[in-house]
């Protein structure tokens, strides 16, 4: 991507700065750019489509070529002129496109379009830029639609009347002249017609009003109350001296107070006014005359007279007076206004003093604490300037500890006395919840009493059984205890065979010992045969030279030797014997052991037998009792 | 010295439930009038139906703080036949924290020995010196509980954040001491929303206005309607019927603030309420900026309307602005309206 260039913006629709991956795939470059565009594209043309340039929808042809068509049909069906060459050609070079684009633009703002569009914006399909211009241009084109609707349909129309007609336009032209001469006529009956004019030696009016005034005067109108003019048609009367009506038939209006200013004014302007010469002209002096004078005072008193004579009558004559009735009905409807608006005044005027009564009572109020802070801060001035004197933080302290001291006070005799308060409340709560279990009927405490005692002596016989209970499990304790002495078949063998172990440790070590003992006896005779012999030879030694010096000697030694030497062989031969003896005990008794032994082999043998047959037994038992059983 | 401090203790209670299933007001020091003991009682989660046990509730009523911590009985204890117990402190200053840890220590103290003479030894300590000895070897210190810490440990960035551009109409109700409701079916809810409110008007660091737990009876309406302008929670939703208590509504679990009829002339908005709400809403959605920066940014732009202000009541006579005054500037009409009702509520107004 073109990051770093100065043209940042990738055009959308160019392949300028396309990239190619190793295997020659365009690499799509997704910038956040292109996909806004593309959504205002998509705007765009619903836009247009709504708008009802129908072309953007033609799938072939290229979003500029959509663009820029709908925005010039936008401009010409805005009524501009746009100088554009409509037949696009499919590959326009930059520089027609360009041309194009900029012609649009220059009709813009003689649109007086507000967005502002560059040409290279519409030809680099910068639709982000592009949507606010296409959107006003829309907007114009159907309001320019609805506005020129009309005159479209009635030129068309006119068209249509140039060289056909309908039956009714027929019918029309018919009618035409008939009708024309009726309404000219009518217009002409009911034409104002000015009744005064104005002398020429009264002067110009100055100010609009009054001028305006002394024209509708002329032609006979008052302006402002009565819905008829009442003072002309009496000027009339009295002008023509025909014999008037009789005023309760005039329609006059009934506000007096109103006519009597309006008098003034008329009586002003209609002097420098003279009747039309087309009227009774030789009353001119007279009527003027008339007018200055007492014509207010007569009109006041025929108004009033009408009033009594138009409430006594009202009911008779409803309905020629309808004008009348309206306005006496707007009149009666006003008047009630007024009263609920004077009543409101009043409530709100009532409302509004005690408020303010209120306000006043709040700012006495305020006055007074003012005072009374005023007064605290007076006093607390003082305690300073007496506080001064002394040292302050050891004051400090002593205020604190004495403030703390107060309020512990105070607050242990507030403690008592609530306690003695709450005690109280307590125990009256304590009556009262005793006060509401007391008040039990008869008849609920003897239930009450039953209760218990069923109660009392379900729980006795519970004790009871469960003492039997103990005591038969203790028995049965016992008695298990008993049957578990007696040995079961295999703890039997288990103990036989337990005895034959311990027997034969019992016996090895039995015999080791005794052979400990024989050994023990034997080295014993032997110690002592070898002392003897030392002795013996010692003796010898020791006598051998003694002897040796006598004869006599010598041959008692020779004796002695002798003797000992038949001693020594009687010994051994008693030896010799005793151990022959022990050999044929031992043969004997070996003798024995081997018979013993063939005794326990036959044992064995037998018992073995004895297994194999009782096996053959259950085995021909089995296959008895299977037989028997099918 | 902790003299000063600790006068603004009142009171201590207590109250148990035992095996039976009875509540009781068992005792206090020194003494809580009848009107009051009946409103603790009712506020003190074990008087209610439900099994729900709310650790720690704060309220006020007739300008008495009160905080009742409540807890469940344990093995081991010297407690016999107490399943729970509360503690209620009351006192005349606002601050939760600093109440619910003293009302911790004596919760263990209690439930350990089993009488509250150990306890009031603790609380009388609490009171002369300031701090008391607890279980683990530590102490209780009250200095380390300052009012101005009380008065930020509210959370105003969860309050903008949660109703974004419509907490200037809180802001202006704030403003005009008007009456604010607040309704959530969880008290912990509302004592946690209602707490922080008053810090919208940080300039007059009044949080008597603050009534964070009422109930609709009578006694309670009649000491709220006593105060001109208040901020009141609700657990009961009886109270959006109830449109002669408010003039703003404000519905918690359905983020909805709502302004009463007989309000909305006074409560006008324009322009220069635009311009704080943003900045609330700016300040609050910054995510480095702590709570009270936030609160110090609202109380910043306060002071320039009322510097405002009183530089305009200074041009008149005896330093009180008129309605012809404010005429006079030409405001566009919600600002002259709220500036005039600002004025009154500043005690700027020539009356």
């Amino acid at each position: 991507m073109a990051a770093t260039s100065v043209f940042s913006r990738v055009r959308t629709g160019s392949k300028i700065g396309a990239q190619y991956d190793q295997e020659g795939n365009l690499i799509q470059v997704e910038t956040r750019e292109d996909e806004e565009q593309n959504i205002k594209l998509s705007e765009i043309l619903d836009l247009l489509l709504a708008a009802g340039y129908f072309r953007a929808r033609i799938k072939g042809l290229s979003p500029f070529d959509k663009v820029v068509g709908g925005m010039t049909w936008c401009i010409t069906t805005c009524n501009f002129d746009i100088d554009v060459d409509l037949l696009f050609q499919e590959n326009s070079t930059i520089g027609q496109k360009i041309a194009l684009t900029e012609k649009i633009v220059s009709v813009l703002p003689k649109m007086k379009c507000p967005h502002r569009l560059e040409p290279h914006q519409i030809q680099g399909l910068d639709f982000i830029h592009i949507f606010p211009v296409v959107q006003w241009l829309v907007k114009r084109a159907i309001e320019t639609r609805e506005e020129m609707g009309d005159y479209i349909r009635s030129y068309s129309v006119a068209q249509f009347q140039k060289t056909h007609s309908t039956p009714e336009d027929d019918e029309f032209m018919q009618r035409k002249e008939k009708a024309i001469r009726t309404v000219v006529h009518v217009s002409d009956v009911y034409k104002p017609q000015r009744k005064y004019k104005r002398q020429v030696d009264a002067g110009k009016l100055i100010d609009e009003e009054s001028r305006v005034h002394s024209t509708l005067l002329e032609y006979g109108r008052r302006y402002g109350f009565s819905k008829q003019s009442k003072e002309d048609k009496v000027e009339d009367r009295k002008l023509s001296q025909a014999p008037g009506l009789p005023p309760g038939m005039t329609e006059l209006s009934e506000e007096e107070d109103l006519q009597a200013a309006e008098e003034l004014r008329i009586k002003t302007l209609m002097t420098n006014m003279a009747a039309m010469a087309t009227e009774e002209g030789r009353l001119t002096a007279s009527t003027v005359g008339h007018i200055v004078g007492l014509q207010s005072e007569e009109i006041k008193q025929i108004a009033s007279e009408y009033a009594e004579k138009m409430e006594r009558s009202a009911e008779d004559r409803p309905e020629r007076y309808g004008p009348a009735q309206q306005h006496r009905r707007q009149m009666a409807s006003l008047n009630k206004q007024i009263q609920q608006k004077t009543k409101q005044l009043e409530e709100l005027h009532a409302k509004h003093l005690e408020v303010q009564a209120g306000c006043e009572e709040a700012k006495i109020k305020l006055l007074e604490a003012s005072e009374l802070t005023d007064k605290l801060e007076r006093e607390l001035g003082a305690l300073e300037e007496v506080e001064s004197l002394a040292d302050s933080s050891i004051l400090e302290k002593l205020r604190a500890l004495v403030a703390m001291n107060e309020n512990l006070k105070s607050q242990e005799q507030e403690f008592r006395t609530h306690c003695r308060e709450e005690m109280a409340r307590l125990q009256q709560g304590i009556e009262g919840l005793k006060m509401e279990s007391g008040e039990d009927t008869e008849d609920e405490k003897e239930r009450n009493q039953l209760i218990e005692k069923q109660y009392k002596t379900d729980r006795d016989k519970l004790q009871k059984i469960r003492l039997l209970l103990a005591r038969r499990n203790r028995e049965i304790a016992i008695l298990q205890r008993k049957i578990d002495e007696v040995p079961s078949r295999a703890e039997l063998t288990q103990y036989q065979k337990r005895f034959i172990e311990l027997y034969g440790q019992v016996s090895a070590t039995h015999k080791e010992t005794k052979q400990f003992f024989t050994l023990y006896n034997t080295l014993d005779d032997k110690k002592v045969f070898l002392e003897k012999e030392v002795n013996l030879l010692n003796s010898i030694h020791d006598n051998f030279q003694q002897a040796m010096a006598s004869s006599g000697a010598k041959e008692q030694f020779l004796r002695q030797m002798e003797q000992i030497v038949e001693g020594i062989k009687q010994n051994r031969i008693k030896m010799e014997k005793k151990k022959q003896e022990n050999k044929m005990r031992r043969d004997q008794l070996n003798d024995e052991y081997l018979e013993l032994l063939e005794k326990q082999r036959l044992y064995f043998k037998t018992v073995k037998d004895f297994k194999e047959e009782c096996r053959k037994n259950e085995m021909l038992l089995s296959k008895l009792r299977a037989k028997g059983a099918s | 010295m902790a003299g000063v401090e600790t006068q603004l203790m009142l009171s201590v209670g207590l109250i148990e439930k035992d095996v039976n299933g009875d509540v009781l007001w068992v005792w206090c020091y020194p003494s809580v009038s009848a009107e009051l003991r009946d409103v603790l009682l009712s506020k003190c989660c074990l008087t209610l139906d439900s099994s729900m046990l709310h650790t720690f509730v704060f309220g006020q009523f007739s300008r008495t703080w009160y905080y009742i911590t409540t807890v469940e009985v344990h093995e081991p204890t010297a407690l016999k036949k107490v399943t729970h117990f509360s503690i209620v402190l009351t006192a005349k200053d606002f601050n939760p924290e600093k109440y619910a840890a003293f009302s911790r220590v004596l919760c263990r103290m209690y439930s350990k020995h089993g009488s509250p003479v150990r306890m009031m030894e603790g609380y009388i300590a609490v009171l002369t010196k300031g701090m008391c000895q607890n279980d683990e070897n530590g102490s209780f210190l009250v200095k380390d509980y300052d009012a101005q810490k009380a008065y930020l440990a509210g959370s105003i960035k969860d309050v903008v954040s949660q109703f974004g551009m419509e907490s200037i109409i809180l802001y202006t109700a704030l403003m005009l001491k008007k009456r604010v409701v607040v309704h959530h079916p969880r008290i912990e809810a509302v004592l946690e929303f209602t707490r922080v409110l008053p810090a919208l008007t940080w300039h007059r660091k009044d949080w008597s206005i603050l009534h964070p737990y009422v109930h609709l009876n009578e006694r309670e309406l009649e000491s709220l309607r006593l105060c001109t302008g208040y901020v009141a929670g609700f657990v009961d939703p009886e109270i959006s019927n109830r449109s002669d208590l408010f003039d703003v509504y404000v519905n918690l679990p359905d983020s909805e603030i709502t302004v009463s009829q007989n309000a909305k002339e006074a409560m006008l908005m324009g322009k220069l309420h635009r311009d704080v709400g943003l900045l609330m809403v700016q300040s609050a959605e910054h995510a480095d900026r702590t709570d009270s920066q936030v609160i110090k940014d609202i109380s910043v732009k306060t002071k320039e309307i009322l510097a405002n202000l009183t530089s305009l009541a200074e041009e008149c006579e005896n330093s009180k602005i008129t309605l012809e005054t404010l005429k006079q500037r030409r405001f566009p009409p919600a600002t002259e309206s709220f500036l005039f009702h600002l004025a009154a509520a500043e005690q700027l107004l020539k009356i």
